[in-house]
């Protein structure tokens, strides 16, 4: 099969029409190399021996003046046919290249957000800004500075148990050369040496997958080197955003451009993918590994290494397209239903010509540069299938945004209380404070103080709705009796409220009241506001939310209302001031005392009960969701 | 001929649990006959085809296994719709894997939202019932869980000794046939919005309503 050399040439297009019987699983996942090609090969062979000479002379000149003068030189060896070759090139060429990683520059990082936010979001609220501030802040945070080396302290982190599980499963990927002994220490080393990359930035979130990119560093680098290439690309490179963002706003987002590359070359192969909804999870492994974990050859993955060291941090979302258009006639034979060709996909070939799909992931980013990719191409694809889109029969209107404020009230109660969403706020929560500090410090308050403010702030939020859900008035048939079915579980909110303070440790029964950090609680209602509208194209972009995205949003709206009214209600001073006390927040204590709580509260019953008084309040469209809430609820 | 109340049943099968508690060992057990530890990490999801026998009935079964890591269960959300039965497993040696099967169960009925969520058929398994030495989580515990789901079925099963795996799917195809043939409009194709359209619609059915 040849690869694609050149998108959009007449041969390409052209090629093999498939009119046959469709199958439900791809044909060329077992496919052999042409026989005929072995001229070929032999030629490449020797231009190889001829580019091993020619780094070897070039490594030996400029070693001793320092390599990092000639980064160019080395790129071009990374980039081109072939690749850095030998493992011994590797060793010494990719800690250089990770020191020099190319970047993403600011113009484009800004055009590419601001495009995203304008074509995608069905929201008046997400901006340019949304896609921006996590960003900003990550720059801000220090890296750790604290070097957790010892073994010990590693065990501690949070992920181990997990990158543990995950390096037990990597059996597959060592090369078959590598005796038993020493793959056992590998594996032994590698653990430790993930979890102390994770340990650098306490915001780094571990993902599967992860342990393929730094178990082919350690592979061809050795520990030290593998960590120090390691650091550099979780803090520089494109595996920043995995680790820091959701994999739906940083992977999934990226994986979309492939899409448009593939638009642009083989409008037919895209429009069969598109038109199964089959998405891009079949990739995802692609750019999160750097093909580490479906590649199935060794010198295959570190040929893709050479590359994306050397690259645009997009370059493996070009690599991911050309081997899409490479699998294109397998990928059109195959059934036109969403598990058949995500299975095709999903599966690599044994046999790729890994060196031309190189060349050709080259050629596509020459051709549609990453800005002009995230750019122009990327909008005028969005039109495409905005327009594609609304030319399918759609049975029913939109409901009406009262409608979808209700819904989503009582569902986001639940969803924002399972335990991942549970997480984010908690971790919004307390970067919104520290945001809110006064200089010094002020006495920590005694638990009643804390009670009588959380019971005020809570007559607060409840003065606050009213104003706020006038769009029920619209929706139920019986508004008054809705508005009951909040009210109801007011006492239900204090004994929560209660719990928390309890649990939280937040406050203290001490007489000798320590000192604790001082927040200003009026900004940190603002700041609660800002950060919510900042941050809400992530959250609602968590996949548990996308399918009631139009409703989530309204009940952000109704939650940012209740919010600045209660803001607006402090103004001259919260209850905090007012008694020169402060409450003291640690994250892990308080997400624990949160997650304690709601079970004590069984808030699950509570929300089911909520679902049905509103049902019966005469939102009749809830009789759906009410029985799975109540079915979550039993115990 | 064309109503063929016979015709070969494709059944939709997704299993959920933890990272580790052997989700994909599970899978690969029951269609090919055998374990290995040298298989990868699930990232994203994967299915497998078989066909088998239910109750003298060719069924085929797609069971689909989906990542186990917290970051990645709302990515497979995806494949949740239109499922027949949904498998939980949990590891019995670790008794966080089974505190963790309520968020899963949760989890699905969220995302799935099947019409009449309460027969909604599960089957719980018990995994690496081989480790007997290093059991966390008693079959009585297990047991009494699942009384309070509806009496979901429970197997103790070992994917890697081959333990009641053929058992427990026979029960699993059992169970997603009956679903299937009770109901073709389980996971009706809409987007949540138009369901919720249905403003004074007064009957049950929801697609009726324009």
């Amino acid at each position: 099969m040849p690869s694609i050399s050149a998108p959009n040439t007449p041969h390409r297009r052209k090629s093999q029409r498939h009119t046959s019987k469709l199958v439900t699983s791809c044909n060329d996942v077992s496919d052999e190399m042409d026989e005929e090609l072995d001229p070929l090969r032999v030629a490449r062979w020797r231009a190889l021996g001829d580019k091993r000479k020619a780094i070897a002379r070039f490594l030996n000149k400029h070693r001793k003046e320092g390599l990092h003068g000639y980064i160019d030189e080395l790129r071009h060896f990374a980039v081109s046919p072939g690749g850095l070759i030998d493992d011994d090139f590797r060793a010494e060429i990719w800690p250089i290249l990770a020191a020099n990683l190319v970047v993403e520059d600011e113009d484009e990082a800004e055009l590419y957000a601001s495009t995203m936010s304008l074509s995608t979001s069905e929201s008046d609220f997400e901006s340019a800004v949304s896609e921006l501030p996590t960003e900003d802040d990550d720059r801000n945070t220090p890296v750790s500075s604290q070097v957790e080396t010892d073994l010990a302290s590693l065990q501690e982190h949070r992920e181990w148990r997990q990158v543990e599980l995950d390096v037990n499963r990597t059996l597959a990927r060592f090369p078959p050369d590598i005796s038993e002994d020493h793959r056992v220490t590998l594996q032994d080393d590698l653990t430790p040496l993930i979890v102390e990359i994770l340990a650098a930035n306490p915001r780094f979130n571990y993902y599967q997958g992860f342990h393929d990119v730094l178990l082919t560093l350690l592979l061809v680098l050795g520990k030290e080197k593998a960590l120090e290439v390691g650091k550099k690309l979780s803090t520089g490179g494109s595996f920043r955003n995995y680790l820091l963002k959701s994999l739906e706003s940083s992977v999934l987002k990226e994986l979309q451009l492939m899409y448009v590359i593939l638009e642009r070359c083989d409008a037919e192969i895209e429009q069969v993918m598109r038109g199964v909804n089959l998405g891009s999870l079949f990739a995802l492994s692609w750019p999160l590994t750097w093909f580490s974990h479906s590649l199935q050859n060794y010198h295959q993955i570190v040929r893709c290494f050479d590359l994306f060291l050397a690259s645009h941090p997009i370059a493996p979302i070009y690599l991911s397209a050309a081997v899409v258009l490479y699998r294109r006639s397998s990928v059109l034979s195959v059934e036109r239903e969403m598990p058949f060709l995500h299975g095709c996909l999903n599966h690599m070939p044994h046999e790729l010509p890994i060196d031309e799909l190189i060349g050709d992931a080259n050629y596509l980013m020459k051709f549609m540069p990453p800005l002009t990719l995230k750019g122009r191409y990327l909008e005028n694809y969005l039109k495409l299938v905005d327009a594609a889109d609304s030319k399918r029969p759609r049975g029913t209107k939109l409901p009406s945004r009262a409608m979808k404020r209700i819904v989503v009230s009582v569902l986001l109660i639940g969803i924002v209380a399972a335990k991942s969403q549970m997480d984010k706020v908690t971790k919004i929560a307390m970067e919104v404070l520290e945001q809110s500090r006064y200089p010094g410090t002020i006495r920590q308050c005694r638990c009643n103080e804390e009670e009588v403010c959380g019971k005020e702030a809570i007559g607060q939020a409840l003065s606050c709705t009213p104003g706020c859900y006038y769009a029920f008035d619209k929706v139920a048939s019986n508004p008054r009796a809705l508005h009951g079915c909040i009210q109801q579980k007011t006492g239900v909110l204090q004994d929560f409220l209660q719990c928390v303070i309890k649990e939280s440790g937040s406050c203290t029964n001490n007489a000798a009241q320590p000192q604790v950090s001082h927040y200003d609680f009026r900004r940190v209602l603002q700041n609660g506001v800002a950060r919510l509208q900042a941050s809400r194209a992530d959250i609602l972009s968590s996949s548990t939310l996308k399918s009631i995205r139009n409703f989530a949003n309204a009940v952000m709206d109704f939650g940012l209302c209740v919010e600045s009214c209660a803001a607006q209600e402090n103004a001259a001073g919260t209850c905090f001031d007012r008694k020169g006390c402060n409450p003291v927040f640690e994250e892990k204590k308080a997400r624990k005392g949160l997650k304690r709580c709601m079970k004590r509260i069984n808030w699950k019953v509570h929300v089911g009960q909520l679902c049905d008084c509103a049902m019966a309040a005469g939102v009749s469209e809830l009789n759906r969701f009410c029985p799975i809430l109540r079915l979550m609820s039993t115990h | 001929m064309s109503s063929a109340p016979h015709k070969k049943a494709l059944l939709k099968v997704i299993i959920l649990g933890d990272s580790g508690v052997g989700k994909t060992s599970l899978m690969n057990q029951f269609v090919d006959q055998r374990f290995s530890n040298q298989h990868k990490v699930t990232i994203g999801a994967d299915f497998i085809m078989k066909d088998m026998l239910v109750d003298g009935r060719l069924v085929t079964m797609q069971i689909w296994d989906t990542a186990g890591q917290e970051r990645f269960q709302s990515l497979g959300v995806a494949f949740y719709r239109g499922a027949d039965c949904c498998v939980l497993a949990y590891d019995v040696t670790n008794s966080t894997s089974f505190k963790n099967l309520d968020p899963w169960r949760d989890e699905f009925l969220i995302q799935a939202s099947p019409r009449d969520p309460e027969h909604f058929p599960f089957v719980l398994l018990g995994n690496k019932v081989d480790l007997a030495q290093d059991r966390a989580v008693s079959r009585k515990k297990a047991e009494a869980w699942c009384q309070t789901k509806t009496k979901m079925p429970y197997f103790e099963v070992s994917a890697k000794e081959a333990v009641n795996i053929d058992l427990a799917f026979q029960t699993i195809a059992r169970a997603a046939l009956a679903r299937e043939s009770q109901d073709t409009q389980d996971f009706p194709d809409f987007p949540a919005q138009v369901l919720l359209d249905c403003g004074n619609a007064k009957s049950s059915s929801f697609c009726s309503c324009q």
